[in-house]
Protein backbone atom coordinates (compact mmCIF):
# COMPACT_ATOMS: atom_id res chain seq x y z
CA UNK A 1 0.00 0.00 0.00
CA UNK A 2 1.28 3.20 -0.92
CA UNK A 3 0.90 6.65 0.62
CA UNK A 4 -0.58 9.73 -0.91
CA UNK A 5 1.62 12.22 -1.70
CA UNK A 6 1.04 14.70 0.40
CA UNK A 7 0.72 12.18 3.24
CA UNK A 8 4.14 10.85 2.02
CA UNK A 9 5.61 14.48 2.24
CA UNK A 10 4.22 15.07 5.75
CA UNK A 11 5.63 11.42 7.01
CA UNK A 12 9.08 12.44 5.65
CA UNK A 13 9.22 15.77 7.16
CA UNK A 14 8.73 14.24 10.39
CA UNK A 15 11.10 11.72 9.73
CA UNK A 16 13.82 14.16 8.76
CA UNK A 17 12.97 16.26 11.83
CA UNK A 18 13.25 13.10 14.04
CA UNK A 19 16.63 12.16 12.76
CA UNK A 20 18.23 15.22 12.34
CA UNK A 21 17.05 15.80 15.75
CA UNK A 22 18.39 12.69 17.24
CA UNK A 23 21.68 13.76 15.73
CA UNK A 24 21.49 17.05 16.98
CA UNK A 25 20.64 16.05 20.74
CA UNK A 26 23.59 13.95 20.67
CA UNK A 27 25.76 16.59 19.75
CA UNK A 28 24.71 18.52 22.63
CA UNK A 29 25.27 15.19 24.76
CA UNK A 30 29.02 14.74 23.36
CA UNK A 31 29.75 18.62 24.47
CA UNK A 32 28.93 17.55 27.80
CA UNK A 33 30.37 13.84 27.81
CA UNK A 34 34.04 15.88 26.62
CA UNK A 35 33.56 18.20 29.68
CA UNK A 36 32.87 15.53 32.38
CA UNK A 37 36.05 13.79 30.29
CA UNK A 38 37.98 16.72 30.72
CA UNK A 39 36.71 18.61 34.11
CA UNK A 40 37.70 17.75 37.44
CA UNK A 41 35.14 20.46 38.79
CA UNK A 42 32.83 19.04 41.27
CA UNK A 43 30.10 22.08 40.57
CA UNK A 44 30.42 21.28 36.48
CA UNK A 45 30.61 17.75 36.95
CA UNK A 46 26.85 17.68 38.80
CA UNK A 47 25.31 20.08 36.50
CA UNK A 48 27.04 18.40 33.21
CA UNK A 49 25.62 14.90 34.98
CA UNK A 50 21.97 15.99 35.44
CA UNK A 51 21.82 17.97 31.83
CA UNK A 52 23.06 14.52 30.39
CA UNK A 53 20.42 12.69 32.04
CA UNK A 54 17.91 15.01 31.28
CA UNK A 55 19.37 15.30 27.07
CA UNK A 56 19.02 11.43 27.11
CA UNK A 57 15.91 11.07 28.58
CA UNK A 58 13.90 13.91 27.01
CA UNK A 59 15.65 14.22 24.10
CA UNK A 60 18.04 11.45 22.71
CA UNK A 61 15.47 8.44 23.23
CA UNK A 62 12.21 9.66 22.22
CA UNK A 63 13.80 10.80 18.86
CA UNK A 64 15.36 8.06 18.06
CA UNK A 65 12.05 6.02 18.64
CA UNK A 66 10.32 8.56 16.04
CA UNK A 67 13.10 8.43 13.70
CA UNK A 68 12.98 4.51 13.46
CA UNK A 69 9.26 4.15 13.62
CA UNK A 70 8.59 7.25 10.90
CA UNK A 71 11.44 5.33 8.83
CA UNK A 72 10.00 2.08 9.04
CA UNK A 73 6.67 3.85 8.12
CA UNK A 74 8.57 5.76 5.40
CA UNK A 75 9.67 2.62 4.58
CA UNK A 76 7.04 0.26 4.32
CA UNK A 77 4.66 2.34 2.73
CA UNK A 78 6.58 3.70 -0.39
CA UNK A 79 7.94 2.08 -3.51
CA UNK A 80 11.22 1.69 -1.08
CA UNK A 81 10.34 -1.14 1.13
CA UNK A 82 12.44 -2.06 3.75
CA UNK A 83 14.12 -5.40 2.61
CA UNK A 84 14.42 -4.37 -1.22
CA UNK A 85 17.54 -2.08 -1.30
CA UNK A 86 20.94 -2.40 0.43
CA UNK A 87 20.25 1.08 1.72
CA UNK A 88 16.68 0.70 3.28
CA UNK A 89 18.43 -1.88 4.87
CA UNK A 90 21.58 -1.32 6.06
CA UNK A 91 19.91 1.79 7.53
CA UNK A 92 17.37 -0.43 9.31
CA UNK A 93 20.03 -2.48 11.00
CA UNK A 94 22.40 0.50 11.97
CA UNK A 95 19.44 2.28 13.36
CA UNK A 96 18.73 -0.61 15.33
CA UNK A 97 21.58 -1.09 16.86
CA UNK A 98 21.92 2.38 17.37
CA UNK A 99 19.03 2.13 19.35
CA UNK A 100 20.19 -0.83 21.20
CA UNK A 101 22.97 0.50 22.69
CA UNK A 102 21.78 3.69 23.23
CA UNK A 103 19.37 2.20 25.72
CA UNK A 104 21.81 -0.15 27.37
CA UNK A 105 23.64 3.15 27.81
CA UNK A 106 21.23 5.37 29.30
CA UNK A 107 21.13 2.82 32.07
CA UNK A 108 24.56 4.61 33.09
CA UNK A 109 23.85 7.55 32.17
CA UNK A 110 20.73 7.94 34.36
CA UNK A 111 22.81 6.23 36.97
CA UNK A 112 25.54 9.13 36.63
CA UNK A 113 22.44 11.70 36.50
CA UNK A 114 21.21 10.80 40.04
CA UNK A 115 24.40 10.62 41.74
CA UNK A 116 25.38 14.09 40.03
CA UNK A 117 22.03 15.34 41.42
CA UNK A 118 22.44 13.96 45.30
CA UNK A 119 23.11 16.08 47.75
CA UNK A 120 24.51 13.45 49.58
CA UNK A 121 26.69 11.97 47.19
CA UNK A 122 30.50 12.57 48.28
CA UNK A 123 32.31 15.15 46.47
CA UNK A 124 34.74 12.24 45.59
CA UNK A 125 32.07 9.84 44.60
CA UNK A 126 31.21 12.57 41.75
CA UNK A 127 34.25 13.00 40.22
CA UNK A 128 34.72 9.12 40.41
CA UNK A 129 32.17 8.38 37.72
CA UNK A 130 33.02 8.31 33.87
CA UNK A 131 32.16 9.48 30.22
CA UNK A 132 30.28 7.78 27.81
CA UNK A 133 32.30 9.15 24.86
CA UNK A 134 33.19 5.35 23.14
CA UNK A 135 29.43 5.13 22.79
CA UNK A 136 28.20 8.92 21.69
CA UNK A 137 30.89 9.50 19.37
CA UNK A 138 30.83 6.03 18.15
CA UNK A 139 26.57 6.49 18.03
CA UNK A 140 27.28 10.17 15.97
CA UNK A 141 29.47 8.26 13.21
CA UNK A 142 27.02 5.29 12.89
CA UNK A 143 24.13 8.18 12.58
CA UNK A 144 26.32 9.83 10.32
CA UNK A 145 26.51 7.02 7.97
CA UNK A 146 22.61 6.34 7.88
CA UNK A 147 22.19 10.17 6.98
CA UNK A 148 24.39 9.37 4.21
CA UNK A 149 22.93 6.59 2.91
CA UNK A 150 19.29 8.35 3.25
CA UNK A 151 20.35 11.10 1.30
CA UNK A 152 22.48 9.37 -1.56
CA UNK A 153 20.06 5.97 -1.77
CA UNK A 154 23.28 4.39 -3.46
CA UNK A 155 22.03 1.92 -5.77
CA UNK A 156 21.48 -1.90 -5.09
CA UNK A 157 18.84 -4.25 -4.72
CA UNK A 158 18.57 -7.32 -2.60
CA UNK A 159 17.84 -10.41 -4.12
CA UNK A 160 14.34 -10.36 -2.49
CA UNK A 161 13.67 -7.10 -4.11
CA UNK A 162 15.08 -7.88 -7.37
CA UNK A 163 12.34 -10.86 -7.07
CA UNK A 164 9.69 -8.76 -6.51
CA UNK A 165 10.68 -6.42 -9.32
CA UNK A 166 10.48 -9.41 -11.48
CA UNK A 167 7.17 -10.23 -10.35
CA UNK A 168 6.07 -6.81 -10.97
CA UNK A 169 7.76 -6.38 -14.37
CA UNK A 170 6.30 -9.80 -15.30
CA UNK A 171 2.64 -8.64 -14.52
CA UNK A 172 2.94 -5.04 -16.06
CA UNK A 173 4.14 -7.26 -19.18
CA UNK A 174 2.45 -10.49 -19.69
CA UNK B 1 16.50 10.07 -10.48
CA UNK B 2 19.44 7.88 -12.12
CA UNK B 3 20.07 6.05 -9.03
CA UNK B 4 16.35 4.80 -8.89
CA UNK B 5 16.67 4.14 -13.19
CA UNK B 6 19.53 1.80 -12.44
CA UNK B 7 17.69 -0.44 -10.03
CA UNK B 8 14.60 -1.03 -12.29
CA UNK B 9 14.35 -4.35 -13.56
CA UNK B 10 15.30 -5.19 -17.50
CA UNK B 11 12.43 -5.99 -19.86
CA UNK B 12 11.30 -9.85 -19.27
CA UNK B 13 12.39 -11.75 -22.11
CA UNK B 14 15.48 -9.94 -22.62
CA UNK B 15 18.59 -12.10 -21.65
CA UNK B 16 19.47 -9.27 -18.64
CA UNK B 17 15.82 -9.95 -16.82
CA UNK B 18 17.05 -13.32 -16.03
CA UNK B 19 20.16 -12.43 -14.13
CA UNK B 20 20.21 -10.92 -10.92
CA UNK B 21 22.73 -7.78 -11.04
CA UNK B 22 25.52 -8.73 -8.98
CA UNK B 23 25.71 -7.03 -5.54
CA UNK B 24 27.60 -3.51 -5.70
CA UNK B 25 31.12 -2.59 -4.17
CA UNK B 26 30.03 -0.18 -1.82
CA UNK B 27 27.81 -3.04 -0.35
CA UNK B 28 30.62 -5.46 0.20
CA UNK B 29 32.70 -2.43 1.70
CA UNK B 30 29.93 -1.89 4.61
CA UNK B 31 29.91 -5.92 5.28
CA UNK B 32 33.23 -6.23 5.41
CA UNK B 33 33.83 -2.82 7.76
CA UNK B 34 30.85 -3.63 9.36
CA UNK B 35 32.32 -7.60 10.06
CA UNK B 36 35.65 -6.45 10.88
CA UNK B 37 33.89 -4.24 13.59
CA UNK B 38 31.73 -6.74 14.86
CA UNK B 39 34.97 -8.69 15.58
CA UNK B 40 36.67 -5.71 17.25
CA UNK B 41 33.83 -5.05 19.51
CA UNK B 42 33.46 -9.08 20.52
CA UNK B 43 37.25 -9.04 20.97
CA UNK B 44 36.84 -5.77 23.26
CA UNK B 45 34.07 -7.66 25.24
CA UNK B 46 35.55 -10.71 25.87
CA UNK B 47 38.54 -9.12 27.16
CA UNK B 48 36.93 -7.21 29.52
CA UNK B 49 34.61 -10.05 30.63
CA UNK B 50 38.21 -11.81 30.77
CA UNK B 51 39.74 -8.97 33.16
CA UNK B 52 41.57 -7.22 30.38
CA UNK B 53 41.31 -3.82 29.71
CA UNK B 54 39.03 -2.75 32.50
CA UNK B 55 35.34 -3.54 33.20
CA UNK B 56 34.18 -1.94 30.17
CA UNK B 57 31.21 -4.07 28.35
CA UNK B 58 27.49 -4.54 28.20
CA UNK B 59 26.86 -6.23 31.51
CA UNK B 60 27.93 -3.19 33.19
CA UNK B 61 24.63 -1.83 32.14
CA UNK B 62 22.20 -4.41 33.78
CA UNK B 63 24.03 -6.59 37.00
CA UNK B 64 24.38 -5.20 40.15
CA UNK B 65 28.25 -5.03 39.85
CA UNK B 66 28.03 -1.65 38.00
CA UNK B 67 31.75 -0.12 38.56
CA UNK B 68 29.62 3.38 39.72
CA UNK B 69 28.22 1.29 42.87
CA UNK B 70 31.86 1.61 44.40
CA UNK B 71 31.68 5.46 44.78
CA UNK B 72 30.37 6.50 47.83
CA UNK B 73 27.37 5.19 50.16
CA UNK B 74 25.17 6.61 46.87
CA UNK B 75 21.94 4.34 46.72
CA UNK B 76 20.41 2.55 43.35
CA UNK B 77 18.63 5.10 40.95
CA UNK B 78 15.42 2.40 41.84
CA UNK B 79 15.66 3.08 44.95
CA UNK B 80 16.22 6.63 45.06
CA UNK B 81 12.49 8.20 45.13
CA UNK B 82 13.46 12.05 46.90
CA UNK B 83 13.38 15.04 45.29
CA UNK B 84 17.23 15.56 44.46
CA UNK B 85 18.74 18.99 44.80
CA UNK B 86 22.67 19.84 43.79
CA UNK B 87 24.82 20.23 46.00
CA UNK B 88 24.17 23.30 48.66
CA UNK B 89 28.25 23.53 49.33
CA UNK B 90 28.43 24.22 44.80
CA UNK B 91 29.84 27.00 43.99
CA UNK B 92 26.90 26.94 41.64
CA UNK B 93 24.49 26.99 43.93
CA UNK B 94 23.68 30.55 44.74
CA UNK B 95 23.14 31.45 41.04
CA UNK B 96 20.98 28.49 40.13
CA UNK B 97 19.40 25.59 41.50
CA UNK B 98 18.43 22.07 39.77
CA UNK B 99 15.15 20.71 41.39
CA UNK B 100 15.09 17.44 39.64
CA UNK B 101 12.63 14.49 40.46
CA UNK B 102 15.23 11.34 40.53
CA UNK B 103 12.28 9.40 39.05
CA UNK B 104 12.89 10.89 35.78
CA UNK B 105 16.19 9.31 35.54
CA UNK B 106 14.92 5.53 36.47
Amino acid sequence: MMMKPGLRTFALGVHIVASLGWIGALAAYIVLDLTVARSADVGTLRACYVAMGLITTWSIVPLAFASLVTGLIMSLFTKWGLFRHYWTLISLVLTVFALVVLLLEQITVAYYADVGADPNAADAAVQALGHTLPHSVGGMVVLLVVTWLNVQKPRGVTPYGWRKQQEQSARANP
Amino acid sequence: MNQEKSDLPSTPGTPAAATRPPTPRWVKIFGIVGVALLVLILVVVVASLAGFGGEHNPARHLGADHPTTATGNHTRPADHHGVAMVDDESPRSDAWSLDVPARLFV
